[in-house]
C-alpha cells in the first residue's frame, strides 16, 4: 500500500498538486466539448473541430507573440500576467468563432454532405495552422522571445475551473430554459418544422455554431496559455476528436459534459500512474494506450447505450436531424 | 436579385470531367497564392509539384493510393462514408506483421556462440547481433505462401475492423462518419498496445523502445529497383482494380453497392435487405484498406511493428484520409482512380520534395504540414463547391 | 374542444374584399406541369374550399402561399399589396397561418417551447417558462387544456392539431388554412373542427380548407374552387351547387365513362384462397393504427380492389402484405401448392422469394432508382439475376418488357432518369409482374400513366390473372381503375373495411361509402 501511496503522492507534492495538474486539462477538454455540443445541438455534423481545433492553437500562439511585441513597442513598461494572454485568447476565440461561421452557411445553404464540408476545413486548417505558426515559432527562438503564458499557479487554474462550469451552466441554461435555446434544439431535431414555425434556420444555425466555434477557440487557446506553454508543429491535433468523443459520450449535456470531461482528463493526466495502480492492486496490466484509447471507445460505444435504453435514447439521443443535408425543393442562396 | 439552387433533370458528362480538373487547378492556385504571401517564389512552387509528377518515389504512393481509393469508391459508392481506411490500415498492418512474425516465421533467442552456425543455414536470418542475447529469425514456411498469408489476414483483419461502424450504421442508424473517423483513434493507440507489449519484439531490450522484432526480410514485399514501389503492391493494386471492376460489372453483388448509394429504398421494395449490403460494403472496404496496410509493413523499409509516438505521423502516412481526396476526385468512379491516385501522389511526394528545396533557400519558411494540408484542403473545399454543381444548377432570378 | 370561448372580441372586417388573390400562377416540378396559369380570390371573412383528386395541385398552390415553394411565375396580393413570400415567416407576418395534416411540430421540445418559435412578443432570451404562463393564461381564455410544458410526443394526434389551431390564434392569424387536417380525426373531432371554423368565420376570420372530401367541402364551406391536374376549373357558390356538380368539376369527363368497366372475366381458376388476411392490425408512421382488424382472402386468379380515400390505411395494409410493415396483430397467410405458410412478420425478403409482385407507393421514389440503366433497375431483382449477371438474359429480358409494355426509351442501357414518369412506372410494373407468379400486391399501379397507357397496364395484370391465375390485392385513389380490374371491392374508411362490392356494383354507391 505504501508504494501505491508513493506513486500518488510523488509526482507532485501531494493531493492538491494532483488535482492541480489535472484541471487545465480539464478545462480545455471541457469547453470545446461544451461548444461542440452547442453546434451538434442544432444539427450540424462537427467534423471540422479537429482542424479547428489546431487552428486555434496555432492562432492563439501567434497572437500571443503578436501582442505581446506590439505592447512592448507601445508601452515603455510593459504589464506582466495576464493581459497579453488573455488578450491572444479572446482575439483566438472571435477568430474561430467567425470560422464556424462559414461552417454554418456552407453545411446549411448548400446541398453537400457535412461530413464533405467538416474534413475538408479540417485539412484547410491543420494546412494553415503550421503555415501561421511555424515561422513565429522560429521566430521565438532565435530572437528568443519570452512567451506571456497564463502562470499555472492555483490562483489562475482555479479562476479559469470557475469560469469554464459558470460558462457550462450558463449554456446548459441557454439550451434548456430559452427561446433560443428552443431555436437552436428545434433547427437540429427538425429544420423544415422549425422553418414552419417561423424560425429562420440559417440565423439560428450562425448563432449556434458561432457560440460553439467561439467555446472551441477559447478552449484551443487555454490549451496553448494554461497548459503546453509552446506551440510545436502537431500542438492540438487529435484534442478537437477527444473533445468530440467527450461530447458524444456525454449525449452533448452540458452538465454531464462536466462528469465525462472530469474523467477524460484524469485518465490523460494519470494514464501511467493508474497502470501501476492497477498492477499493484490486482495486478492487472492495462497499458496507457489502452487507456488513451478509452475516451475514444467510449465515444463509439456510449451512444449504442444510449440508443437501446428508451428513457436515456430520449434525453441523450443525437439530434433527428444531425448531418442531414437540409435542402427540400428549392433554395434560394 | 437572388440566386436559386434547383435539382438538374440531367447531370452534365462536361461537369464529370471538369470539375475535378477545375478543383485542382483552382486548389494549387489558391496554395500558391497563399504561400507566395510569405514569400515562396511561384515559379518554385510550381517547378517542387510538378517534380513529383517524375519522381520513381511516387509510385509507392500511387500503389497505395489505388488500393485505397478503390477502397474507399466501394463504400462511398454506396453512401457509406468510410472514413476510416487509417484505421483499416492499422489492422492490416498488426495481422499483416502478426503472421511475418509468429506465424510464417519465429524469433528466437541463440546464444552468441551458436550464431554463426543459425546465420549459415537457410531460412534463418539473424535478427540482433547483440553479443549477449542475439536473436534469429527462423522461417517456418515458404515465404510466397507466408506472403500470401500476410496479405489475405492483413484484408481479413481491416474488413473486421470496418464491420464495427457498419453494424452501428446498418442496425442502430449510427452515423459512420463519426465513428470511422473516431475508431481510428482507438486503432492508433491498440497498434501502439500491440507493439509494445502484445508482441513486443526479443531483440527489444531497452524498457524506452516499443516495438516489435524485425520481420524477416524473405517475407517482406520484392522492390523494384530504384524505387521504393514493390512488385506485390502494383499487383495488388492492380488485381483489386480489375476486381472490382468486374464485381461492379458482372455481379448482382456490385449492382446491388451500385444501387444502396443510389437508392437504398429500391432494395428494400424487391425485398433485398439493405442492412447486409452496408456491411459488405465496409468490409470489402476494409478488407482493400487492410491489404493496403500489410504492403506498408511489408515493405523493406519497414518490416515492423513500432509504436505511434505522434498521431500526426502514424505509419499509414495519412494516405487513408488522402486517399478521400483521390476517391471524390474520381467522381466515385472506380475506372478514373489510377488516374487521380497518380495526380495525388504526386502532388503528396511534390510537396515533401517542395520543402526541401524551400528549407534550401530559406529554412524554416514552410513545414511539411502547411506544404501537404493546404494544398490538398484548398482542393477539397473547391471541390466540395463545385460538386453540386453535377446536380444542381444555380439560377439569377431577378424580382 | 370548447370552441364557444375560443374567441375574445375582434373587430368585424368588411365582407367580401379579396383578402388574399393569386394572379396567374405558375410551378413546373421536373416531370410535371402541377400549377398551370392559375388565379383564385379569396374573400374576406369566408370559408373557402379547395377541392381537388390527389395530385390536382392544391398542396402545392398552398406550399406557395405558405411560401415553402416559390412559383416560377405569377403574383400572390394579400390584402390588395403585392407580395413575396419565400418563407412561412413571411406568410405569417402576412396573417396567413397554416394547420397541416401532419403537424408541424418539433417532438422533442415541449408545447411551449414549439409556441414559443412562433411568438415574435418573446425575445430569444427570454425564459421559456415566462412563455409556458402566458399560454396558460391564453388557454384558459380560449378555453383549451393542454399543459404547456409537456412534451409534444407525449400528446394525442388531436391534441398535436389543437396546439396547432391554438398557435394560429395566438399569431392573430386572419386565415387559417387547413391542408387535409380533417383526415385522421375522428368524427366528432372533425365536427368540433367544423364548429371552430365556423366560429372563426363569424368572428371576421378566413379560413382557406385544402379537402378532397366532397361532403366535408358541402358542409363547412361558402364557397369551393376545384382544381384538376393543376387548373382552376371553378369556383361554385356551396349553397348554389350539387355534390354531382361538383364531383363533375373534379373527374371531369372520365366520371360519364364509369360505371360498366367490367372485363367479363372468363377466370376458371378454382380453388382455395391464395392470401388469407385475418384480423390485421397495423400502425402508421405516426404510431397509431392505421389498420384496424382487417380481414380478407383472394382466391387464384381473383383480383381484391382496395378503395378509399387516401389516408385511411390503405398504404399501410399494401405494404404489412409486401412485409415491409410490422404487423402488430393478426396473420397472413400464403398458400402455395396445397401448403399453408405464415408469412407475418417473416420479411419481405421470403414473401418476394415466394413469388409476390410489390408496386409501391411513392413508385419513382422506392420501386427504381433513377441512377441506374433500364436493365439494372431489371437486374436487381433477386428473382431475375443470379450471382453472376448475364447481361444478354437481361438485355433481352428488358427489351422484351420495353416491346410489351411499350416503354418509349432510346435504349434498354439508358439511365432510368431520361424516362418520364410514366415509362418509369411501366418499367416498374414491367419488372413487378414477371416475377408475380403467386400474387401482386399494388398500391396505384398506373399512377402517372396516362389514360391509353394506364388501360393497357390494367390489362395486362388482368390477363395474368385470368391466365396464369395470379391474384392481385391493388389498393388504388382512382376509384375508376379499382372498378375496371377488381374481382371484389372492398372499402376502407379509417382503417376498416366498411363494405365489400362486387364487380359491377355501382360507382356512386361505393363513393357513398368511401367519403363517409
Amino acid at each position: 500500500m505504501e508504494d501505491i501511496l508513493n506513486m500518488i503522492i510523488s509526482p507532485l507534492t501531494g493531493a492538491f498538486g494532483v488535482i492541480l495538474a489535472m484541471i487545465p486539462i480539464f478545462v480545455y477538454l471541457y469547453l470545446a466539448s461544451l461548444g461542440n455540443s452547442v453546434v451538434e445541438k442544432s444539427g450540424i455534423l462537427n467534423l471540422a473541430i479537429d482542424g479547428a481545433y489546431t487552428l486555434g492553437v496555432a492562432v492563439a500562439y501567434v497572437m500571443l507573440v503578436f501582442v505581446g511585441e506590439s505592447i512592448r513597442k507601445l508601452v515603455v513598461d510593459p504589464p506582466q500576467g495576464l493581459l497579453i494572454p488573455t488578450l491572444a485568447l479572446l482575439i483566438t476565440s472571435l477568430l474561430i468563432g467567425l470560422l464556424g461561421v462559414l461552417v454554418a452557411f456552407l453545411t446549411t445553404k448548400l446541398p453537400i454532405s457535412h461530413g464533405a464540408i467538416g474534413l475538408s476545413i479540417q485539412f484547410v486548417g491543420y494546412g494553415l495552422a503550421s503555415f501561421l505558426a511555424y515561422p513565429v515559432s522560429l521566430k521565438v527562438r532565435t530572437e528568443m522571445i519570452s512567451l506571456d503564458t497564463y502562470r499555472t499557479v492555483p490562483e489562475v487554474v482555479l479562476t479559469f475551473l470557475t469560469l469554464s462550469i459558470v460558462i457550462g451552466v450558463l449554456m446548459h441554461l441557454l439550451i434548456f430554459r430559452t427561446k433560443l435555446g428552443a431555436a437552436i434544439r428545434a433547427v437540429g431535431e427538425n429544420p423544415a418544422g422549425a422553418s414552419a414555425l417561423g424560425i429562420n434556420v440559417l440565423k439560428i444555425r450562425i448563432v449556434a455554431t458561432f457560440l460553439g466555434y467561439v467555446l472551441i477557440g477559447f478552449a484551443s487557446s487555454l490549451s496553448l496559455l494554461l497548459h503546453w506553454k509552446n506551440w510545436q508543429e502537431d500542438s492540438g491535433m487529435g484534442y478537437g476528436w477527444i473533445s468530440f468523443a467527450i461530447s458524444l459520450s456525454s449525449g452533448r449535456h452540458p452538465i454531464v459534459g462536466i462528469i465525462t470531461s472530469m474523467i477524460f482528463a484524469i485518465l490523460i493526466r494519470y494514464a501511467y500512474v493508474l497502470q501501476d495502480i492497477l498492477i499493484v492492486l490486482w495486478g492487472i496490466s492495462i497499458s496507457p494506450f489502452i487507456v488513451y484509447a478509452l475516451p475514444f471507445t467510449a465515444a463509439v460505444f456510449i451512444p449504442v447505450v444510449v440508443t437501446a435504453i428508451p428513457p436515456l435514447r430520449r434525453r441523450f439521443a443525437p439530434p433527428k436531424y444531425l448531418g442531414k443535408i437540409f435542402f427540400s425543393e428549392e433554395r434560394s442562396v | 436579385m437572388r440566386l436559386i439552387v434547383v435539382k438538374r433533370v440531367k447531370t452534365s458528362n462536361l461537369y464529370y470531367i471538369g470539375i475535378p480538373v477545375l478543383s485542382i487547378l483552382i486548389g494549387l492556385v489558391m496554395s500558391l497564392l497563399i504561400f507566395a504571401l510569405i514569400g515562396v517564389p511561384p515559379d518554385l512552387f510550381i517547378r517542387g509539384i510538378a517534380s513529383g509528377f517524375q519522381s520513381p518515389q511516387t509510385l509507392r504512393y500511387f500503389a497505395l493510393l489505388v488500393m485505397l481509393g478503390v477502397a474507399l469508391t466501394l463504400s462511398f459508392r454506396a453512401s457509406i462514408w468510410n472514413v476510416g481506411a487509417e484505421g483499416q490500415m492499422i489492422w492490416g498492418m498488426i495481422a499483416g506483421g502478426y503472421i511475418a512474425l509468429f506465424v510464417a516465421a519465429q524469433s528466437m533467442y541463440v546464444s552468441p556462440g551458436e550464431l554463426a552456425n543459425y546465420a549459415s543455414m537457410p531460412g534463418v536470418e539473424v535478427i540482433d547481433a547483440s553479443p549477449y542475447a542475439p536473436v534469429v529469425s527462423i522461417l517456418l514456411m515458404d515465404p510466397s505462401l507466408g506472403k500470401l498469408l500476410m496479405i489475405l489476414f492483413g484484408m481479413l483483419a481491416g474488413g473486421l475492423w470496418a464491420l464495427i461502424p457498419a453494424v452501428l450504421k446498418a442496425y442502430l442508424d449510427i452515423d459512420e462518419v463519426a465513428t470511422t473517423l473516431i475508431l481510428n483513434y482507438v486503432a492508433y493507440q491498440l497498434f501502439s498496445h500491440i507493439a509494445s507489449y502484445t508482441l513486443r519484439g526479443l531483440s527489444v531490450q531497452a524498457k524506452q523502445f516499443f516495438r516489435t522484432d524485425k520481420a524477416n526480410s524473405a517475407l517482406l514485399f520484392d522492390l523494384i529497383r530504384g524505387t521504393s514501389v514493390t512488385i506485390q503492391d502494383l499487383v495488388m493494386a492492380a488485381v483489386f482494380f480489375v476486381a472490382v471492376i468486374l464485381m461492379y460489372g458482372y455481379t448482382t453483388i456490385g449492382l446491388r453497392l451500385k444501387i444502396i448509394g443510389s437508392n437504398p429504398q429500391l432494395l428494400r421494395s424487391v425485398g433485398v435487405d439493405e442492412r447486409r449490403y452496408i456491411l459488405l460494403a465496409m468490409f470489402l472496404s476494409g478488407m482493400l484498406a487492410g491489404a493496403a496496410g500489410v504492403s506498408i509493413f511489408a515493405s523493406p523499409g519497414v518490416g515492423k511493428l513500432e509504436k505511434i509516438t505522434n498521431v500526426v505521423s502514424p505509419p499509414t502516412m495519412n494516405l487513408g484520409y488522402i486517399a478521400i481526396l483521390v476517391s471524390w476526385l474520381s467522381m466515385l468512379d472506380t475506372r478514373l482512380v489510377p488516374i487521380y491516385a497518380y495526380i495525388v501522389a504526386s502532388l503528396f511526394q511534390g510537396s515533401s520534395m517542395l520543402q526541401l528545396e524551400i528549407n534550401a533557400i530559406s529554412p524554416g519558411l514552410l513545414t511539411g504540414g502547411a506544404l501537404t494540408y493546404i494544398p490538398i484542403g484548398s482542393i477539397l473545399i473547391v471541390y466540395v463547391v463545385l460538386r453540386i454543381l453535377t446536380d444542381y444548377s444555380i439560377r439569377v432570378r431577378i424580382r | 374542444m370548447k370552441t364557444q370561448s375560443l374567441f375574445s372580441s375582434k373587430e368585424e372586417l368588411s365582407f367580401l374584399r379579396p383578402i388574399i388573390s393569386v394572379r396567374n400562377l405558375w410551378k413546373r416540378f421536373p416531370g410535371v406541369e402541377a400549377l398551370k396559369n392559375v388565379s383564385l380570390d379569396i374573400f374576406s371573412g369566408e370559408i373557402h374550399a379547395i377541392l381537388g383528386e390527389n395530385g390536382a395541385g392544391k398542396s402545392t398552390l398552398l406550399k406557395i402561399l405558405y411560401g415553402i415553394y416559390v412559383p416560377d411565375k405569377g403574383d400572390l396580393f394579400f390584402e390588395d399589396r403585392k407580395v413575396v413570400i419565400t418563407s412561412p415567416r413571411d406568410a405569417v407576418k402576412n396573417g396567413l397561418v397554416l394547420v397541416s395534416q401532419v403537424p408541424q411540430l418539433i417532438d422533442s421540445l415541449t408545447v411551449a417551447e414549439n409556441l414559443s418559435l412562433s411568438l415574435r412578443q418573446f425575445g430569444y432570451m427570454s425564459n421559456v417558462k415566462k412563455v409556458s404562463k402566458f399560454l396558460s393564461e391564453k388557454e384558459k381564455e380560449y378555453g383549451v387544456r393542454i399543459d404547456p410544458d409537456v412534451e409534444v410526443w407525449k400528446l394525442s394526434y388531436t391534441q398535436k392539431q389543437l396546439v396547432e389551431i391554438l398557435r394560429a390564434l395566438l399569431l392573430d392569424a386572419k386565415v387559417i388554412a387547413f391542408d387535409e387536417a380533417t383526415t385522421l380525426l375522428p368524427q366528432t373531432e372533425k365536427e368540433k373542427l367544423y364548429e371552430f371554423m365556423k366560429t372563426f368565420k363569424d368572428k371576421g376570420g378566413t379560413v382557406l380548407l385544402v379537402t378532397h372530401k366532397i361532403p366535408e367541402a358541402m358542409e363547412v364551406s361558402d364557397r369551393v374552387t376545384v382544381l384538376r391536374k393543376g387548373e382552376v376549373i371553378g369556383t361554385v357558390k356551396t349553397s348554389e351547387t350539387t355534390i354531382d356538380q361538383i364531383r363533375y368539376m373534379m373527374f371531369g369527363e372520365r366520371l360519364t365513362q364509369l360505371n360498366s368497366y367490367g372485363y367479363g372475366k372468363l377466370s376458371s381458376w378454382e380453388g382455395s384462397e391464395t392470401l388469407t388476411v385475418r384480423n390485421l392490425w397495423v400502425k402508421s408512421d405516426y404510431g397509431v393504427y392505421a389498420v384496424r382488424g382487417v380481414s380478407f382472402s383472394v382466391r387464384k386468379g381473383e383480383i381484391l380492389g382496395v378503395a378509399g380515400v387516401a389516408g385511411n390505411g390503405q398504404l399501410e395494409l399494401i405494404q404489412a402484405l409486401a412485409g415491409l410493415r410490422r404487423v402488430e396483430r393478426g396473420i397472413i397467410k400464403l398458400r402455395i401448392n396445397g401448403s399453408e405458410i405464415n408469412v407475418t412478420n417473416k420479411g419481405s425478403t421470403l414473401i418476394r422469394r415466394l413469388g409476390i409482385g410489390y408496386i409501391p407507393d411513392e413508385p419513382v421514389k422506392k420501386g427504381v432508382s433513377l441512377d441506374n440503366t433500364i436493365e439494372e433497375n431489371v437486374a436487381v431483382h433477386p428473382k431475375l439475376s443470379k450471382f453472376l449477371i448475364s447481361w444478354r438474359n437481361v438485355k433481352s429480358l428488358a427489351s422484351n418488357l420495353v416491346r410489351e409494355f411499350s416503354i418509349v426509351t432510346p435504349s434498354t442501357s439508358a439511365k432510368a432518369k431520361v424516362l418520364s414518369g410514366g415509362n418509369l412506372m411501366k418499367v416498374l410494373v414491367a419488372r413487378e409482374l414477371t416475377v408475380s407468379k403467386l400474387a401482386l400486391v399494388a398500391y396505384n399501379p398506373t399512377r402517372g400513366l396516362d389514360e391509353v397507357s394506364a388501360h393497357y397496364v390494367r390489362r395486362l395484370i388482368v390477363n395474368k390473372a385470368v391466365n396464369e391465375g395470379m391474384c392481385a390485392v391493388i389498393a388504388s385513389e382512382d376509384l375508376d381503375e379499382i372498378m375496371e380490374m377488381s374481382d371484389v371491392i372492398v372499402v376502407m374508411n379509417s382503417g376498416s373495411i366498411v363494405g365489400v362490392f362486387k364487380s359491377g356494383a355501382s360507382r356512386e354507391e361505393i363513393e357513398r361509402v368511401m367519403v363517409s
